[in-house]
């Protein structure tokens, strides 16, 4: 699998084992990626909205899929490990400022009891955004590391499948701006 | 005029546990999973060890998932606080029972007693803001027995307050022995099984 090529971290980014550069963004589909989850075995939806997430908002309508509004990012990862106990595979949307939020939701609960869980996080922050996003932009994909939450892209889910949709525990697909339509 | 001494916390659980029989409960981190341990372990008990705050968000995340099926969270007073931003969703979804019950101790018993900000706070009063069907305080074990039975039968979500002592038990509670995945895995296959 040729997803990545091994890079420099990019100036301010936590030292981590390994750092790989992004794929180059490809446009792809919400509703494919949508069907996707659906065939993993995913059937929960909840999560803090992002305007990066609304083509995927969107196909959740069209479905006629139930999807919950969180308050907050590590509410919905609670809400997440509830259903998750109850047998549903859970899928929570957040923008990358949420991860700092959900953090210790994600290692004391659903890494401890190791539930599953699909996050749908957006890259806010990196490229050129608000100043808001510089910070959590430089470090998302390093702190997903940190954090042992394996991680890929969205347009690439297919080829992270078994590692990101499969585990126990918590997994990452990253939405950039523009992957998602 | 003399007062009634509050319930010791393993008591108001003991209390609680005692009206269960098939019903999942879940219990918030710290003395509060310790004591419900010790008072009466059940396979359909999901323990919090970590996560302050989540307990009322994974009893929301159980209640959605099984409508039909009752949720009982134990909370304390400093988990409710922190998690307060879950009830407007408890109020919004939850059409099930839902009996989501406080053991307000005003303080943060299980690091050591510091004081919490639940004496200025009506919980009641928030819970039914945010959209739960009712709510109440009670202050013996009696009166916990009596509600808990009746809510348990209630549809909507039902806040139960229960004002208990802040002293600490004689013999401290031992940690919950149980590795979390099997906390996890056996509520799951109990949940599994009932269907």
């Amino acid at each position: 699998m040729s997803e990545a090529t091994t890079l420099q971290a990019p100036p301010g980014a936590p030292e981590v084992a390994s750092w790989t550069a992004p794929p180059p963004v490809v446009p792809y589909s919400a509703r494919a990626l949508y069907d996707l989850l659906g065939q993993e075995g995913y059937d929960f939806y909840l999560g803090v909205p992002c305007s990066l997430l609304n083509a995927f908002y969107r196909v959740l309508d069209e479905t006629g899929t139930t999807h919950y509004a969180a308050t907050r990012e590590d509410i919905a990862i609670g809400v997440a490990a509830g259903a998750a106990l109850a047998g549903r595979r859970p899928v929570v949307l957040m923008q990358n400022s949420g991860l700092g939020v959900a953090t210790n939701a994600l290692l004391s609960l659903t890494q401890l009891y190791r539930l599953p869980a699909l996050l749908l996080v957006t890259w806010r922050g990196e490229s050129v955004d608000s100043p808001e996003h510089t910070a959590m932009g430089t470090t998302t994909p390093a702190l997903l590391e940190l954090l042992g939450i394996p991680y890929g892209f969205a347009s690439h889910a297919k080829s992270v499948r078994e590692r990101v949709l499969g585990g126990e525990g918590p997994g990452a697909l990253l939405v950039r701006r523009g992957e998602l339509v | 005029m003399k007062v009634a001494a509050r319930p010791a916390r393993e008591e108001a659980l003991a209390a609680v546990l005692g009206e269960l029989s098939t019903e999942v409960a879940v219990f918030a981190n710290g003395m509060i999973s310790r004591e419900a341990c010790r008072a009466r372990d059940r396979r359909l008990n999901f323990y919090m060890l970590g996560s302050m705050g989540l307990g009322t968000a994974i009893g929301l995340g159980l209640s959605l998932s099984r409508p039909s099926e009752p949720v009982v969270v134990v909370d304390g007073d400093g988990n409710l606080l922190m998690g307060l931003g879950t009830l407007p969703m408890v109020g919004a979804w939850v059409r099930g029972r839902f009996l989501h019950v406080v053991l307000d101790n005003g303080t943060y018993a299980s690091t050591g007693g510091q004081k919490s900000v639940s004496g200025t706070t009506d919980f009641g009063a928030v819970a039914l803001a945010s959209g739960y069907a009712r709510a109440g305080t009670v202050e013996t074990t009696a009166e916990l027995r009596s509600r808990v039975q009746a809510w348990l039968e209630e549809d909507d979500p039902s806040l139960l307050r229960v004002l208990v002592a802040d002293e600490p038990p004689h013999i401290e509670a031992p940690r919950v022995s149980e590795r979390p995945e099997r906390i996890a895995a056996r509520v799951a296959r109990e949940l599994a099984h009932a269907g």
